[in-house]
């Protein structure tokens, strides 16, 4: 979908790819490990890129996130092995699973992982997972992934501090009922005398009355 | 001195070890994975175990300023299990592939049994595939015949020896393992397998080309300390630093450099524990203030 390929080393990826269609799945799992340390950790080239109704920002991406993505589309992973892969991943082999949920479809996995996206205290993770793109925003009413997960995802975002801009297409989503949670936070912390999140209001203005 | 410890079960040891360790000038450990005092009867307890020496005994480490690498291996003993043996062997090879793991091992033999030769040799198969170098644990009973036949293994297998690393050694078994080119390790206990004041005793008769010292330190009534406790005897019998770094720091780097999978230089650094710091949300500060320290 999108041509990331072009930034990979092609003997690696030639080598890569030879070796998922000799061992397929398990070849992919043996293989992600050594991603970053095979294509290494630099920048990607790119910004922001819109194709099919997805959109990311690849500024955020790394090559070894781009190489994860290529073998997961390679080996026509299913839903098991990629949260299979998150499972048993370090913490690398984690950002790179998170990461390739943006430039695919919505499936089993990529929900099961939004919660795990939910449930985790490693920011990385997190934000590798809902950040950037706009995959929470298209997951919105697929599988069991609810509105109203959305908004909890965004609340969390907001809770540690990250900006609305990050979210792509969050506030198509808006409703009343996110202004309340979003305002809620910001009368919490104003009671405690912390600071509130800065998007608060323009997500509020978004929400309507 | 800088001291790479290439053998310690830090899994079984407490936090105030590693600090002593760090003290003494322990700068990286490597953790074979091996058996845990008991059986286990699964192979989710393996992963879990797998996952702990990649993860947070790693952050643990460097929390307290050293370096953590590892060896990935089902252990000899354990390869009699026929509950775990073949279920271990299947997730093998992606935790091979980890970052911090540098080597395959504890591979070999305990009972030397037909079981074990059968998953040592798939094993020393894996060492070959994943491109790592091997640690071999040789038996405690009987260990002069397991270490020929460990030795008759390799042979037969034309494996590269300079990849090989036959640990706990002894006086009867390093007469048979000079000649082959391959690295001897000695586990350094307070009392048994070896001690501090043997060692020595080696060391003047052998050199320490191919040599590596560790203290095997793990469950049982062993010590942390007793590599550094080695070079202090090694300094009072007159061997001279640069002879003591290679044996304490350049011979394991050496040996485990050749998994191509850590920069020597890197190692000679500290890591910069920052006690804030979490793994998976958990710090080491047990609710206390990160300045304290």
């Amino acid at each position: 979908m999108f041509d990331l390929e072009g930034q990979l080393p092609a003997d690696w990826l030639d080598e890569a790819r030879q070796r998922l269609r000799d061992g397929g799945e398990n070849a992919l799992r043996v293989l992600f490990p050594g991603l970053a340390r095979s294509v290494g950790r630099d920048a990607l080239d790119g910004g922001i890129q819109e194709r099919e109704g997805l959109k990311v920002n690849f500024a955020a991406w790394r090559v070894c996130d781009a190489a994860g993505s290529a073998l997961i589309e390679a080996a026509e992973t299913s839903d098991e092995t990629i949260v299979d892969l998150f499972l048993h991943g370090d913490f690398e082999e984690r950002t790179i699973v998170m990461r390739s949920l943006a430039v695919a479809d919505v499936g089993p996995a990529t929900v099961e992982l939004l919660g795990e996206a939910q449930r985790t205290n490693t920011q990385t993770h997190f934000e590798a997972c809902v950040c950037d793109s706009n995959l929470v925003a298209r997951a919105v009413g697929q599988r069991d992934f609810k509105t109203n997960d959305a908004y909890k995802t965004l609340l969390k975002g907001a809770f540690v501090g990250l900006p609305l801009d990050r979210f792509f297409g969050i506030l198509d989503h808006a409703s009343p009922e996110l202004a309340r949670m979003v305002e809620g936070l910001a009368s919490e912390r104003r009671a405690a005398g912390r600071a509130v999140w800065p998007d608060t209001d323009r997500v509020v203005a978004a929400c309507g009355s | 001195m800088r001291i790479f410890e290439p053998h310690c079960h830090m899994f079984s040891r407490v936090t105030d070890d590693y600090e002593r360790m760090a003290l003494a000038g322990v700068r990286v450990v490597l953790e074979p994975a091996f058996w845990l005092g008991q059986n286990r009867t699964s192979v989710g307890t393996f992963i879990d175990y797998f996952d702990t020496i990649i993860g947070w005994e790693r952050f643990r480490s460097e929390q307290c300023g050293i370096w953590h690498l590892c060896t990935m291996a089902l252990n000899p003993r354990e390869a009699n299990d026929d509950r775990v043996n073949d279920a271990v062997m299947e997730v093998l090879p992606r935790y091979l592939e980890k970052d911090s793991v540098v080597g395959l091992g504890e591979i070999g033999l305990d009972d030397q049994t037909t079981k074990e030769e059968k998953y040592f040799i798939a094993q020393l198969e894996l060492g070959k595939q994943h491109d790592l170098p091997v640690l071999i644990h040789t038996p405690h009973r009987d260990k002069k015949r397991g270490f020929e036949r460990c030795i008759a293994i390799l042979k037969d297998m034309d494996y590269p020896m300079g990849r090989i690393l036959l640990d706990h050694s002894n006086e009867e078994t390093i007469p048979l393992t000079r000649e082959l080119g391959c690295m001897s390790g000695f586990s350094i206990y307070p009392n048994t397998k070896m001690d501090p004041h043997r060692m020595v005793t080696i060391l003047q008769q052998f050199g320490i080309e191919d040599m590596i010292i560790n203290s095997a330190c793990d469950w049982g009534v062993s010590d942390p300390l007793n590599v550094p406790k080695t070079i202090l005897r090694m300094e009072l019998a007159g061997f001279s630093a640069a002879d003591i770094d290679k044996l304490v720091w350049q011979n394991p780097i050496d040996f485990f450099a050749q998994s191509g999978r850590f920069d020597p230089k890197v190692l000679e650094t500290r890591p910069r524990p920052d006690r804030g710091e979490t793994l998976d949300g958990n710090s080491m500060l047990r609710g206390q203030d990160p300045g304290s320290f």
